[in-house]
């Protein structure tokens, strides 16, 4: 098969370039971040979301302002051509273009086992409802989502030692704890965990989440827009952290409480990493114990702090980044 | 303060326009024989081994010789690609590629937008095609297309179909 052809069509030419335009977006907005000491994970999360529909839309859009954008005499001067690169051998007569395709396919391939068959295990997870002790409101501690808001959801108690958190939104919102959970922590730690799901139910009613998730999956194949999702996620749960701080007015709450059920159980020893089997688990548990941690140190130190007036820098970003990928074919 | 960081962070895009530009210019350092521009037809022979470039013999008065811009490459197969302008209205009025690859077809600046009419003949043993139509402009647009060889050689001219075909020949010995 002849993959410089393969490149050549429509649908090689989306996947190339969704991929390079993602790729300058990703390097632009994270120098944008270190720059300007970017730490508001709202206005990061925003920037973020852009990385994701540059991929999707700056092609098909460059290509209706110009549809001589793909030919040759556009490619010579441009300020990156992928055809030089994909169609180059490297090893043997090995194309890059090659080296290319195993990229996607393994992308493709993270996206299928780690995102989109958890997505749809969940999904058939959460129409069979787990086993519940009834509304929380009426067991053992009382009053505890006072001052919460005024559309509070359901809380149902998971009759389970393990701890297990998290909430369903649609019409009647739920938020489900387990057993071991509120045994676990004590009043005003539950009620800032409690405020964090009733942030996730509140933030996944807006459609942009939605249709962020959409995109992502269309862009199942790229690598960038991989990572950079998993960033937006853990944005997230910044951003209910932060909303959760503001309801309850004790981020000192919500820290404890993160630090009573992840950390504790969480010790990573160097002979851990030496075991080979044990590699990918330990890594995986490591970079989780990285972001609850960060996610810790964020409520202890510079909590709230809303960094306004970032417009004017997100449009000239965009801009930039707009005008640079036009010349990336 | 910010006026500084203002200056960094334009540097640091300054210098990210630098490594795409250089990334995108290493393939030519390490393959001689990658898709460039070169001056004239000679250098293509010449660098890419090339041996057989297809040139018509038939020239309509209004082209200009030589060719405004010659693209070649070695690999992943040869191939070559000349572009031709009108000596009067600086416009490209004719290309002609070949290149040593099944269905090879290039479509620049010049490209048939509203097909009119298909027609396939035979002339010397080659079976060609040709396609009239209209361009962007909507000028009077003409393509033809055969195998010569083991080339697939494409022409595309803003004339009509009798003066392609009379360049189109001119290309057959």
């Amino acid at each position: 098969m002849d993959i410089s052809r393969v490149f050549n069509t429509y649908l090689g030419m989306y996947i190339t370039q969704s991929f390079c335009h993602s790729a300058v977006a990703f390097i632009i907005i994270e120098r944008t971040f270190h720059a300007w000491k970017i730490t508001d994970p709202f206005v990061k999360q925003r920037f973020r979301i852009l990385i994701i529909f540059i991929a999707i839309f700056s092609m098909p859009l460059y290509q209706l302002m110009n549809p001589h954008r793909g030919s040759l005499a556009f490619r010579q001067y441009a300020l990156f051509d992928s055809s030089r690169w994909l169609n180059l051998e490297l090893i043997g007569s090995i194309p890059f273009g090659f080296i290319f395709i195993i990229i996607i396919l393994i992308t493709s391939g993270i996206f299928i086992l780690q995102e989109l068959i958890p997505l749809l295990k969940h999904a058939i997870e959460s129409r069979m409802p787990p086993s519940v002790e009834g509304d929380y409101n009426s067991s053992s501690i009382d009053n505890i989502l006072e001052g919460l808001g005024e559309e509070l959801p359901d809380i149902k108690v998971i009759v389970d030692e393990d701890y297990i958190l998290y909430s369903t939104t649609g019409r009647r919102p739920v938020v489900y704890i387990s057993r071991g959970i509120i045994n676990m922590l004590t009043k005003r730690q539950l009620r800032s965990v409690i405020a964090h799901e009733m942030a996730h139910i509140r933030r996944n009613k807006l459609p942009l989440l939605t249709i962020i998730y959409l995109f992502r999956i269309l862009m199942f194949f790229n690598l960038f827009i991989l990572i950079e999702f998993r960033r937006i996620v853990q944005e997230e749960e910044k951003i209910c952290d932060d909303i959760a701080a503001e309801k309850t007015g004790d981020p000192a709450a919500l820290a404890e409480a993160l630090e009573k059920l992840y950390m504790d159980n969480i010790s990573i020893t160097g002979k851990d990493l030496k075991r080979l089997s044990n590699l990918k688990e330990t890594l995986e548990e490591y970079s989780h114990s990285l972001q609850i941690e960060s996610r810790i140190r964020r409520l202890n130190n510079s909590l709230n702090k809303k960094e306004g007036g970032y417009w004017g820098m997100f449009i000239s970003i965009l801009l930039v980044i707009m005008v640079i990928n036009y010349f990336i074919v | 303060m910010r006026i500084r960081i203002f200056f960094g962070f334009l540097l640091t895009i300054l210098m990210i326009l630098i490594t795409i530009k250089f990334i995108n210019y290493l393939p030519l350092i390490i393959r001689e024989d990658t898709m460039r521009q070169y001056h004239d037809i000679e250098e293509v022979r010449k660098r890419l081994n090339i041996k057989e470039i297809h040139i018509p013999v038939y020239f309509p008065q209004d082209l200009m010789w030589p060719p405004s811009e010659i693209y070649a490459q070695g690999r992943p197969y040869p191939a070559i690609i000349m572009v031709f302008k009108n000596s009067k209205k600086e416009r490209i009025d004719l290309i002609v590629s070949q290149g040593r690859a099944e269905g090879f077809d290039y479509e620049g600046k010049l490209k048939i937008k509203m097909v009119r009419d298909r027609i396939r003949y035979s002339f010397k043993g080659r079976d060609i095609m040709l396609i009239t139509g209209s361009c962007d402009d909507q000028d009077i647009c003409t393509k033809a297309s055969w195998t010569e060889g083991g080339d697939r050689i494409t022409i595309i001219a803003r004339l009509d179909p009798p003066m392609l075909i009379k360049i189109a020949e001119s290309m057959i010995r």
